[in-house]
């Protein structure tokens, strides 16, 4: 924390302010004690302000730095990677990759014998408050999950600490794997500033999106077949209300489940590419579109009609998934990583699906995993790069699948129950289709809370449609103005 | 230099310098834990900054942004209803409490007072969970309300826009009654029983004696059980968070949420220190007052 | 026979005998207002008592169910399984957090104690300049809201090369804890009858020696009570132990180990994280139970040295 020039001036002024409080003490009429409370009173002030007054934060923007390791061109083999030497590969995980990580470790440690895998992981929101910190600190891990977005990846990107790793994408040949347009979510400007184009920085083997669970004995009583078409599914929710059945259950205390339930809506009515889009940040797109606005009618008009039931915003996620394999609600529109959860319950009579667009395609909320990063600090580029290689590979896919989570990858991949199965084969066609259309939230570091209140606000009728859209593209808007000061500034300063 | 008035001398006579010695110790964690940090949290407020890349200079913006929030200003509303469940209604229900078992003997008390302590002892996590089980739409409460016929009144009370501030600020009535009692009951063991006795030679009934003698006795702990507590009551984070997001809609929101949120998910620590020093300052003049109201009666 | 010999119970002291003959009149008459008053007031405590306790009842019913089942709310268990406690101690890493825990708490009650006593016996006995400003500058300690200023904290940990070690969590816990330590030091002294300092004083006993030969017997049970709040407010300690000990998984605490299940995103077991809260929770309700005794009769002699 050195200072540059300004603090000076302002440094004086902050002292004054402890000074003030010598008017509070009790008051002997003293010229010489009020001089010296005075007196004492700044040399305290002084002596505690001494640090603060720089200009607080490091420079960062190591963007023009030379790539960590250099660049690949072919995949990283065993024998280069023994060229590190007996070696620590240290990482730094979401805690929900316990389960990968324990069957995907010993993999690549008898793949690469000179390398030992120290893993630490943390609970999510434990793990997105001090990865950043953790990251720019003295010694940096190796390989580390981020988050999609500006708060965990867009900070990471700007201030230069992750390694770009197109090079390892073509290498590996990911860029023929993937459908081109997902990446996107992986890729940033090198100021960290635009979202969605720009150098790839990470790669994830997990694929989470959000469908529709139902209980087959369920619908067998209500005589409802599991829905294909969004047509369908609206049709068996107007069956489910008439006899009796609460038709969707949602738990949203959380404030992110309506949006998710939202996005479900918004997926079969927006283009996944307008989606896209807008929570992109590309300028000029907007919220309050025609299919948005229709979507949120839709949401509206199920919470009115009741087909969410009722105290809905005082029930947790958790408690929803709870409610509804204890056979209340007929459909859970939730992320397929509630499958574990759901499965145990309902065994096979789980079942899941995305309903189709008209068109016959099928798109969702939903993205890859939290993805993975390589430090731009690491010296062991190499053994970080052959852990991304295997993990995208066939070995990272099935350990994936054995852990109970969905792989990006599925051929060649065992999923170990009939839910899993089914739920794999609504993600290969997710990605066949090339149809996440990520989550709203993403937008803004903000959004999470904006729409999550708006959202409630629209279920209860608060917030009328137009004014619903308005809020949350308003919250688009100062954030995208920020950015573009942000990134303004800096140019400046390269210059 | 002028000769030194006698004033001054008889001034300097009067004080007990070594004094400072004593608060030495102190004063040391102090400045360098508390103040120190306190002072670059008033100067990061003056800046923008994301906690990480260079910051630039913002002057008052982030104050005068502040005050133009309609959000954070019905959380500083929000705020002041939570020092009524967090405050006023613990520490009325303590001293009842305390009054109680001031009074008679009471079997078991060793066992109470374990009880009544436990709420303090738990993570406020989960007891934001168990809470919201409690509250749930097909619990205990609910099944209480139908079970005498009251099912009108029966809902999902942290979803509903009316019930869900009050029913959040119980919770932390529910947290602080117990610690309010065990700091009465230390003060109450120290009125000299001749009070009581003279009291009640007077003819003084229970609530008289309560009022006569056991309150009065009580002021400094009150003073600081109210501190303690409107402290909690304006910083208040855990407990909402886990039951209600802050929802539905902003109902619940509070200033600790911005600060929280600010720094460290939206990232902007320069608007986040700045609630903080706006929420520290807030509660300081709370404070103030509540012991200059409870200082004042005593003279 | 707990209410025939009502509120004489705390003074067994050499004077009590004096009084009892002088209180049987209205003794007699309060006797039957007493019975319906100690039902009363008993009946009012059990429900107190209740109430404190259905939430963690709930608790720890949740996390006596047989792993993987999902409950919410109040729910006996058909039979008693630990094993979700067994895979919260295990997944957790429970056996070093606690010792990490006890060994930051204890510190930080003990620094603190000592710091305050000393500056809480200053505040309450002596005249020095600038007494009411450096009370008003310590109030702000008391109320500081400090998730603000945790990360200008690291910043400056991290300058001293202290992250990551245990002086990160107890220097900082101890200057928040001393505010609260000295203003109720401050109080309790500031009751103390003048006349036993005087007294003190016309022996001869220098400031120092009265602090030590007579104040502090006297303070015993301030000081116990005031000992288990910190040590609570140190236990729960979270977010200074989560961004002050990023990366030091022997140095994590409690709370920490608890929120690894309270915050996970997608894998949330209620029955395993209960059990860890029950786990946290534990502990400090035992030592608070066992302390009872002490505490108590701590608060007896207070009242007999009156």
């Amino acid at each position: 924390m050195k200072r540059p020039d300004r603090g000076a001036g302002n440094c004086a002024r902050n002292h004054e302010a402890p000074a003030a409080c010598h008017e509070t003490g009790r008051g002997t009429p003293n010229p010489a004690r009020n001089k010296r409370t005075t007196a004492a009173v700044a040399a305290l002030g002084l002596a505690v302000t001494l640090a603060a007054c720089s200009v607080p934060g490091a420079g960062g923007g190591t963007s023009d730095e030379q790539l960590a390791g250099g660049r690949i061109t072919k995949p990283v083999s065993p024998d280069k990677v023994k060229k590190l030497g007996k070696t620590d590969l240290r990482i730094i995980a979401d805690s929900g990759e316990q389960g990968f990580l324990k069957k995907f470790v010993p993999l690549y440690e008898k793949k690469y014998p000179n390398v030992d895998v120290k893993v630490e992981t943390k609970a999510f929101a434990d793990f997105s408050k001090t990865i950043v910190n953790t990251m720019s600190g003295d010694n940096p891990p190796d390989l580390v999950q981020g988050n999609q977005g500006y708060g965990v990846d867009g900070l990471l990107v700007q201030s230069g600490l992750l390694r770009p790793i197109d090079d390892v994408a073509h290498a590996y040949g990911w860029d023929l794997d993937l459908p081109s347009g997902a990446t996107s979510q992986l890729r940033w400007s090198s100021d960290g500033r635009i979202f969605g184009s720009g150098n790839l920085y990470g790669i994830s083997q997990s694929n989470e999106y959000v469908g529709v669970f139902s209980n087959k004995k369920k619908l067998k009583k209500l005589g409802i077949e599991e829905p294909k078409t969004w047509a369908d599914f609206t049709e068996a929710l107007k069956k489910a209300e008439k006899n009796g059945e609460q038709p969707i259950m949602l738990g949203n205390s959380d404030q992110y489940p309506a949006e998710q339930l939202l996005g479900t809506i918004q997926a079969q009515k927006q283009s996944v590419s307008a989606s896209r889009a807008w929570v992109n940040g590309v300028p000029g797109t907007t919220f309050a579109t025609e299919a948005n606005r229709e979507s949120a009618e839709t949401l509206r008009d199920w919470a009115k009609k009741g087909y969410l039931g009722s105290g809905y915003n005082g029930v947790s996620s958790d408690d929803a998934v709870t409610k509804f394999t204890g056979g209340k609600g007929v459909f859970l529109v939730a992320g397929a990583w509630n499958a574990p959860a759901i499965g145990k319950q309902l065994k096979d009579d789980a079942l899941f699906t995305i309903p189709e667009k008209p068109d016959g395609t099928v798109a969702a909320a939903g993205s890859f995993g939290l993805p993975w990063h390589i430090s731009a600090k690491t010296e062991k580029t190499d053994a970080a790069i052959a852990w991304l290689g295997m993990m995208q590979g066939e070995e990272g896919a099935q350990a994936m699948a054995d852990a109970g989570r969905l792989p990006v990858r599925t051929k060649g991949v065992t999923m170990p129950d009939k839910l899993a199965e089914r739920q794999a084969a609504a993600g290969k066609r997710l990605l066949d289709d090339d149809g996440q259309t990520y989550y709203f939230d993403w937008a803004s570091n903000s959004m999470m809370t904006t729409i999550g209140s708006a959202t409630q606000d629209l279920l209860t009728g608060r917030l009328g449609t137009d004014a619903y859209l308005g809020k949350v593209q308003k919250d688009w808007k100062g954030f995208r103005a920020d950015q573009e000061k942000a990134a303004e500034k800096k140019s400046g300063a390269d210059k | 230099m002028t000769s030194v008035s006698p004033a001054v001398k008889e001034w300097a006579r009067r004080q007990y310098w070594p004094a400072y010695l004593y608060l030495l110790p102190g004063a040391a964690f102090y400045i360098l834990f508390v103040l120190r940090p306190l002072f670059t949290t008033a100067w990061i407020s003056l800046f923008d900054w994301d906690g990480l890349t260079l910051g630039s200079w913002a002057g008052l913006d982030n104050y005068t942004a502040l005050l133009s929030d309609p959000v954070l200003r019905s959380s500083l509303l929000h705020s002041l209803v939570f020092i009524v469940f967090y405050a006023l209604v613990p520490v009325a229900v303590g001293l009842i409490l305390t009054g109680l078992m001031v009074r008679i003997r009471i079997r078991g008390l060793a066992v109470f007072r374990s009880l009544l302590f436990i709420p303090q002892v738990l993570s406020t996590v989960v007891i934001a969970v168990s809470w919201r089980w409690i509250y749930d739409t097909d619990g205990p409460v609910n099944g209480l309300l139908r079970a005498v016929g009251l099912d009108g009144v029966a809902r999902s009370w942290l979803g509903d826009y009316g019930t869900a501030l009050p029913s959040v600020g119980l919770i932390g009535s529910w947290i602080m009654y117990g610690l309010c009692m065990v700091l009465f009951l230390t003060g109450a063991m120290r009125i000299p029983r001749e009070l009581f006795e003279a009291a009640r030679l007077d003819g003084a009934g229970p609530v008289r004696e309560f009022f006569t003698v056991i309150l009065p006795a009580l002021r400094g702990e009150i003073s600081i059980a109210l501190v303690l507590t409107v402290t909690q009551a304006l910083r208040n984070f855990d407990i909402v968070w886990n039951t209600t997001t802050g929802g539905p809609g902003n109902s619940t929101t509070v200033p600790s949420v911005f600060i929280y949120q600010g720094a460290f998910v939206t990232r902007q620590v320069g608007s986040a220190a700045a609630v903080g020093i706006a929420l520290t300052v807030l509660t300081l003049v709370v404070c103030a007052v509540i012991m200059r109201v409870l200082r004042e009666r005593k003279g | 026979m707990a209410q025939t010999q009502s509120p004489a119970r705390v003074r067994p002291t050499p004077s009590a005998p004096v009084r009892p003959e002088r209180t049987p009149p209205p003794r007699r008459s309060t006797m039957d207002g007493s019975r319906r008053e100690s039902v009363v007031s008993h009946a009012l405590l059990i429900f107190a008592s209740l109430v404190a306790l259905y939430p963690f009842v709930q608790i720890l019913l949740v996390a006596l169910h047989e792993p993987g089942a999902r409950v919410s709310g109040f729910s006996v268990p058909s039979s008693l399984h630990f094993d979700n406690f067994v895979t919260a101690w295990n997944k957790g890493l429970f056996s070093s957090a606690l010792v990490s825990s006890l060994l930051v708490a204890v510190a930080v009650v003990v620094l603190t104690i000592l710091v305050s006593v000393l500056a809480g016996y200053a505040f309450a006995f002596f005249t020095f300049p600038l007494k009411g400003p450096l009370m008003g500058i310590l109030m702000i300690g008391l109320v500081l809201p400090y998730e603000a200023t945790v990360i200008p904290l690291y910043y400056q940990m991290k300058e001293w090369g202290l992250l990551n070690t245990y002086w990160a969590l107890i220097l900082p816990q101890v200057g928040l804890s001393l505010a609260l330590g000295t203003f109720w030091m401050r109080n309790f002294f500031a009751g103390v009858p003048t006349s036993l300092r005087e007294a003190a004083e016309i022996d001869g006993a220098s400031r120092f020696q009265t602090l030590r030969k007579i104040m502090l017997p006297l303070a015993v049970p301030a000081i116990t009570t005031l000992a288990t709040l910190l040590f609570l407010y140190a236990w729960n300690e979270f977010l200074l132990a989560l961004v002050l000990v990023p990366n030091n998984p022997d140095a994590q605490t409690a709370p920490l180990a608890l929120s690894f299940f309270t915050s996970d995103r997608r894998n949330s077991d209620p029955g395993v994280t209960s059990a860890a809260a029950v786990l946290v929770a534990l502990p400090v309700l035992i030592g608070y139970v066992l302390l009872q005794r002490k505490f108590i009769s701590g608060m007896l002699a207070g009242a007999v040295k009156e």
